[in-house]
């Protein structure tokens, strides 16, 4: 736990691409442990968001503190080595590399040998490369995929390809983790299962979870705080049962699927 | 006074060479985000056609400028064709690696014709161009006056294509999003096709040109004209057609003035060239008239 | 042990004897041909592992061994010969104060290696920030055009397109071979390192790699000095084996050469980068008589046909991204012989 009691705090964030705002005056606070939920129709700017707060878009304004830190415009390497890891909405996975190997990734900033340990070799290399490797699995096995260690992770089945990608998120030692609809192409029984499986790295991990989705199963079944926007403005906050009765909410998805728990 | 007007007019000239040249680059990424690496090669056996034609043949130089130009655009949709359709869905790399090897398959087989050979040739030039006309102290050849006419010409009847036609408009379409175009029924692949005879028929008018004012033929001839071209392409706006016409009369008009008053960097010409295109790829690389992309993550 | 290493102590051993009997007795033309091959296999190692490992398209390794090999001579070349050579303008200062006896010769290549890599940060550091793709290679390209130029036109140094002859021919296969070896060996290492996933990481999904706190940019930039060390220490070696040197000799049809072997031996392989580079020197000596019996330049023209041909139907090349393995040998000796097996039941 930081000093504060907010692990993050998104004050007053726009972005604009030219004449285009995608996100509008959106502010937010998120405590440790918490587990939040962004939801809003498509285009409505919520991969945005995340997009702001990981540094791959640089707010037109706003800012963004994690942990008490400033760390709007940061670049994305830098805010994940500060404890903030991702999934993204099309998986984006190395997909000609093994599901360990992906994992594996993970490690390398945290690495202390440098490239002439490891041309060497050294013993710190060799030692250092071991316990990455034993940690890998163990990180794997934690998410249920150690049978699938050595797979070339773009053979394998889309479900697992979204948990390797949530095991290489954890490989970082995140703080605060961002899904970017985890749930996306999975059916009722898939997405029940993800639903224990974020329940329980949360717990295991320990840590604070911001998720974005569009199934309203999941979202409505383990957020107890769901954030609502739609044309990148905020429109509603609340627990499940306010969302789906907040008319606002309602208007906004009209001619979509309509709210179902 | 004479001077500044000469080398206008020469920058004039020039421009109008490296604006058609520009053109096919700029089509061909615009539509397929391929910088065609063979594209300065193809100007230069523009020029050897009409070497063949006249000297080997006998044919009228017209008629031998008009065949080239047919024959040349024809080439550019088989390379299309050949080398890079199958690679469509291929990495991009590897699309560039082709073109390279293509841009090397032209100039060599070039050295290879008995005809051509590594040594230079001499361009035949109608008379028309190589008359002098004199105004006051102002001295120039036909070439100076043909050249941007010829080039005005093609340049409107290009934007002519471009925006008034159906082809054009799938064209144009394409260079926007591809997929969304293969879905609404446009056939692709002719259209594609298309951009490249145009793009190459107008390279070969370039590459017929340039021999009336340069008249000497030579397998790497094209190489740093196409390089130059390519310039002009990034500095109008790659993609941008009016951007690489554009383009193409600045780099003209700078190279030849600064060729005419500042001699003893004349060696570094080519250097300078490469700088400016690093300098546009790097601080500015929508160019003058492009339009800034963001990628979507 | 492992048998895995035991068997490769015992190649290089058998190497350091081949070496050491070919330097004295093979067959001088023989002799030549395995040092080009080791020599493009060097600049080649370097090269893959820019343009295949990490995915970043660079065109300008030209120029890097041009530079290597401009350095090189400059060290090595007697002074006397430098009074000779420079002619019209005389060698500037402090090249023509001193030169470096055979004991020198690492120092030289060291050197050109190091001169290249100082280069690769010149146009790396803004280059491989912004650039992408193909901005990149035209970046990189235009980059080694910059430089022949410079060579063209940089008397005092370099002596222009004259170029300069009588450098001492220092270059063996120990030279060579040992060079590439050394080399190789550090490449293969750094690519099955936690660097080396990083690179590769970074070729299949920049965004990504990113996003789990890898710094691309430095990653790029360093395997971009990396493969600039090989070219340049290759430029070296070239200089100081064909004994002259002159800036045509590093156009732009060296990265054309470059990028066949890459494609060749599989682009992100390092140990198929070696084997194409031997490969690429014996075709390009075989096909030496098709340029003199049929016409000259055809041989150009039948590469050009090849690259184009790997390019459309042979692109993964000959080991893919993988590297050689013993155990290749071995699946392929077992499978060899159950097939003779089952021919003759």
């Amino acid at each position: 736990m930081g000093e504060n009691e907010l692990i993050l705090s998104l004050q007053n964030l726009t972005m604009k691409f030219g004449g285009l705002v995608a996100v509008r005056d959106f502010s937010m606070d998120i405590s440790y442990g918490e587990l939040v939920g962004l939801i809003g129709p498509n285009g409505a700017g919520k991969t945005t968001i995340f997009n702001m707060i990981t540094g791959h878009y640089t707010p037109t304004a706003g800012k963004v503190i994690f942990e008490g830190r400033d760390i709007t415009g940061l670049p994305p390497w830098q805010v994940a080595r500060l404890g903030i890891a991702r999934t993204f909405q099309n998986i984006r996975l190395c997909r000609e590399m093994t599901a360990l190997e992906n994992v594996l990734i993970s490690f390398h900033p945290r690495v202390r040998s440098t490239v002439f340990d490891a041309i060497l070799p050294t013993p710190r290399y060799l030692r250092e490369e071991r316990k990455m490797r034993e940690r890998g699995m163990e990180l794997l096995s934690a998410v249920g995929l150690e049978k699938w260690a050595n797979f070339r992770a773009g053979a394998l089945p889309y479900g697992l390809q979204r948990r390797v990608e949530i095991a290489r998120a954890l490989a970082t030692s995140p703080k605060l983790l961002l899904l970017d609809e985890p749930a996306a192409g999975m059916n009722p029984a898939e997405a029940a299962d993800l639903m224990g499986f974020i329940r329980k790295i949360r717990e295991t991990f320990n840590l604070t979870i911001f998720l974005i989705e569009h199934v309203m199963q999941v979202v409505m079944g383990i957020c107890p705080r769901i954030r609502v926007i739609d044309f990148g403005v905020s429109i509603a906050e609340g627990t499940p049962e306010e969302i789906k009765n907040n008319p606002k909410v309602i208007e906004a998805y009209l001619g979509e699927e309509a709210l179902r728990a | 006074m004479a001077t500044y007007v000469q080398q206008i007019l020469n920058g004039v000239t020039l421009g109008s060479l490296y604006a058609l040249i520009a053109i096919g680059y700029t089509m061909v990424y615009g539509i397929l985000r391929l910088i065609n690496f063979a594209h300065g090669d193809i100007f230069m056996w523009a020029g050897y056609w009409v070497f063949f034609l006249v000297v080997l043949f006998h044919l009228p130089w017209w008629i031998s400028a008009i065949c080239a130009v047919v024959i040349v655009g024809l080439m550019g949709v088989a390379i299309e064709r050949v080398a890079y359709r199958p690679l469509r869905e291929a990495p991009r790399i590897s699309l560039l690696i082709t073109a390279i090897g293509v841009s090397f398959l032209l100039e060599n087989l070039i050295i290879v014709l008995p005809w051509a050979g590594g040594r230079q040739k001499s361009y035949p030039t109608p008379s028309l161009m190589t008359q002098i006309y004199t105004a006051g102290n102002v001295r120039i050849q036909g070439v100076t006056i043909w050249v941007p006419v010829i080039a005005a010409a093609c340049l409107l009847g290009l934007i002519f294509l471009v925006y008034r036609t159906k082809v054009g408009r799938a064209m144009r379409a394409i260079a926007t999003d591809i997929e969304t175009t293969a879905l609404m029924g446009a056939d692709i692949n002719r259209v594609i096709s298309y951009t490249f005879l145009v793009g190459s028929a107008l390279a070969a008018v370039g590459g017929i040109l340039w021999g009336c004012r340069y008249p000497r033929l030579q397998w790497d001839l094209g190489i740093m004209p196409g390089w130059r071209a390519f310039t002009a392409a990034v500095i109008g706006g790659i993609g941008n057609i009016v951007g690489a016409m554009l383009g193409g009369f600045l780099l003209g008009l700078a190279e030849i003035l600064i060729v005419a008053f500042l001699p003893g960097l004349s060696g570094f010409r080519d250097a300078f060239i490469f700088a400016i295109l690093i300098f546009f790829l790097l601080f500015r690389p929508t160019g003058i008239l492009g339009k800034p992309m963001k990628e979507k993550v | 042990m492992r048998p895995n290493r035991i068997l490769t102590l015992l190649a290089l051993l058998g190497l350091a004897v081949f070496i050491w009997w070919a330097d004295a007795n093979l067959d001088r033309f023989i002799w030549r041909v395995l040092n080009f091959g080791a020599i493009y296999a060097l600049a080649a190692v370097g090269y893959t592992m820019i343009n295949g490992v990490t995915g970043q398209f660079s065109l300008g390794p030209h120029g890097f061994m041009l530079l290597g090999g401009y350095l090189t001579t400059l060290f090595m070349l007697p002074l006397y010969q430098k009074k000779v050579v420079w002619l019209f303008t005389p060698l500037s200062w402090p090249f023509n104060q001193f030169t470096l006896p055979y004991s020198g010769f690492i120092l030289a290549l060291l050197a050109g290696g190091i001169l290249a890599v100082l280069a690769s940060l010149v146009v790396g550091i803004p280059a491989l920030r912004a650039l992408r793709g193909d901005y990149l290679a035209i970046a990189t390209f235009g980059f080694g055009e910059i430089l022949y130029v410079s060579a063209c036109n940089f008397m005092g140094l370099t002596n222009g397109p004259m170029g300069i002859k009588g450098i001492p021919q220092y270059t063996d296969l120990k030279w060579s071979v040992g060079a590439l070896v050394i080399l190789t060996y550090a490449a293969v290492r750094l690519k099955n390192s936690s660097f080396g996933r990083a690179l590769r990481a970074i070729r299949e999904d920049e965004l990504a790699a990113e996003s789990m706190g890898i710094n691309v940019f430095r990653h790029k930039l360093l395997a971009f000095m990396f493969s600039a060390f090989c070219a340049g220490v290759s430029g070296g070696l070239m200089a100081t084996l064909i004994g002259t040197i002159t800036p045509d000799l590093f156009r732009f049809f060296m990265t054309f050469y470059l990028l066949m072997i890459i494609v060749l031996g599989g682009l992100g392989s390092i140990s198929g980068a070696v084997v194409a580079g031997f490969i690429f020197a014996a075709i390009f000596e075989a096909l030496r008589f098709v340029d003199t019996a049929v016409v000259p330049g055809m041989r150009m023209v039948v590469f050009s046909v090849l690259l184009i041909l790997v390019m459309l139907f042979f692109r993964r090349g000959l080991f893919g991204r993988e590297e050689f393995t013993w155990d290749w040998i071995f699946q392929g000796v077992k499978r060899a012989w159950r097939w003779a097996w089952a021919k003759m039941s």
